[in-house]
């Protein structure tokens, strides 16, 4: 068998509910957001004001990540505005990244003779659809906030000004840079994480045992950097739109 | 375009999947985890806030009531002192009084023992007198039964005495 043949751009599709291909990298991001529902709705009942480990556990992890927001936003009222955003961002990604990387996850499929396996499960973020959701939200969002905070019409203005043709210039480039936000923001999350996959794919196939440790445990980390990545650009974004709305 | 939205197996109803997937995971963390954790957060630090005041308070209390029993206690002190003082100063005179007092009263009493004994001796002087009388008058009715002349020559002597005195 050929390696390249495990080796696809596009998340495979497992089976059909009325005409919609359900894909092995959506099914895992299903299982995502199940956990989420899981752990959402375990933790409410237990949220308390004497707290126990795990509302420490999740309390540390939310003044940290205050924290840091704050530290670029420069205040502590928008970091708390804009956590819900972020964090979401930072743990669907996360998530979905070391799912993606449980070992074993690659061999559990469907079976066709003559074919590779076709995984029931695929990391998330090796499929551009996901990374392209992802990377929509968060610049819609950040124009979505943009908005709110400066109005509609100072925003327009930012990418069409015909006031002087420096600031018509600037207003189209910026236009252009919410496009490149884009796809930067998809291509450089599945670009990482596809990476990983086939390389880790290709390791396997050459070693199979104890090589590919070292790699998985890069990719565990890649996993957390890249999705740490993807929310710190959001919030640079939100603090560069909330911060043009002091300077009006 | 076509050809990178086939190559990359981009599909509109998956990518919309996937939006509806982070607004669920959204939610779920706004209002499952975040909220409710940021309002019990909060609600500590403002119990904390509360109790933190309050001991201060406490203690401020503590510490005005030290001071308020420190001025009392020196009150009381003082007090005690002064009445100690005044109750020695009046104890002392009244020492001085009964000793007077005494002294007077022993002064009286020597005086009227002085008057009783001199009144006691007087008494007895006279009873003596008396005694004598009697007795020289029995002397002499006993000296006269015996020898009337003596009596008479006794008598002149005594008359003679008298005259050449």
């Amino acid at each position: 068998m050929n390696i390249g043949d495990a080796i696809s751009l596009k998340a495979e599709p497992i089976f059909n509910v009325g005409g919609f291909q359900m894909t092995n990298t959506l099914l895992l991001s299903f299982l995502v957001v199940l956990i989420f529902l899981i752990v959402g709705f375990a933790s409410r009942k237990k949220i308390k004001l004497l707290p126990g480990k795990f509302q420490v556990f999740f309390e540390w992890l939310v003044e940290g990540i205050l924290d840091l927001m704050e530290s670029v936003l420069g205040e502590r009222s928008l970091a708390e505005k804009y956590f819900p955003l972020v964090s979401s961002i930072f743990f669907f990604v996360v998530v979905s990244n070391w799912l993606g990387l449980l070992p074993g996850l690659s061999s559990i499929g469907l079976r066709e003779p003559g074919k590779p396996i076709i995984p029931f499960l695929r990391s998330p973020a090796s499929d551009l659809n996901f990374t392209l959701a992802l990377a929509l939200v968060s610049v819609l969002g950040t124009n979505i906030i943009a908005v709110k905070s400066m109005g509609l019409k100072l925003h327009i203005k930012k990418f069409f000004n015909f006031k002087d043709p420096i600031k018509f210039f600037v207003g189209i480039l910026e236009l252009i840079s919410e496009f490149a936000k884009v796809i930067s923001f998809s291509f450089r999350l599945f670009g990482n994480v596809f990476a990983g996959e086939v390389l880790l794919i290709i390791v396997g196939a050459l070693v199979p045992y104890l090589v590919p440790m070292p790699f998985m445990t890069m990719e565990f980390f890649v996993g957390f950097i890249q999705a740490f990545i993807f929310a710190m650009l959001t919030l640079v974004f939100i603090a560069t739109a909330t911060a043009m709305h002091e300077e009006h | 375009m076509q050809s990178l939205i086939e190559n990359f197996g981009i599909d509109w109803k998956v990518l919309l999947s996937q939006v509806i997937n982070f607004a669920v995971i959204f939610s779920v963390i706004t209002f499952l985890v975040y909220k409710p954790l940021v309002k019990s957060i909060s609600e500590r630090r403002k119990k904390i806030k509360e109790s933190l005041e309050k001991e201060e308070e406490a203690s401020r209390r503590l510490s005005e009531v030290n001071l308020l029993e420190k001025e009392t206690l020196k009150r009381a002190e003082e007090k005690a002192a002064g009445l100690l003082s005044s109750v020695k100063e009046r104890a002392e005179a009244e020492g001085a009084r009964i000793l007077k007092e005494a002294e007077e009263k022993n002064k009286e009493m020597k005086l009227k023992a002085d008057e009783e004994i001199s009144e006691m001796k007087e008494k007895s002087v006279r009873e003596a007198e008396k005694e004598i009388a009697s007795l020289a008058k029995d002397v002499l009715v006993k000296a006269v039964k015996v020898n009337p002349s003596a009596v008479d020559e006794a008598l002149l002597k005594s008359l003679a005495d008298r005259t050449t005195e």
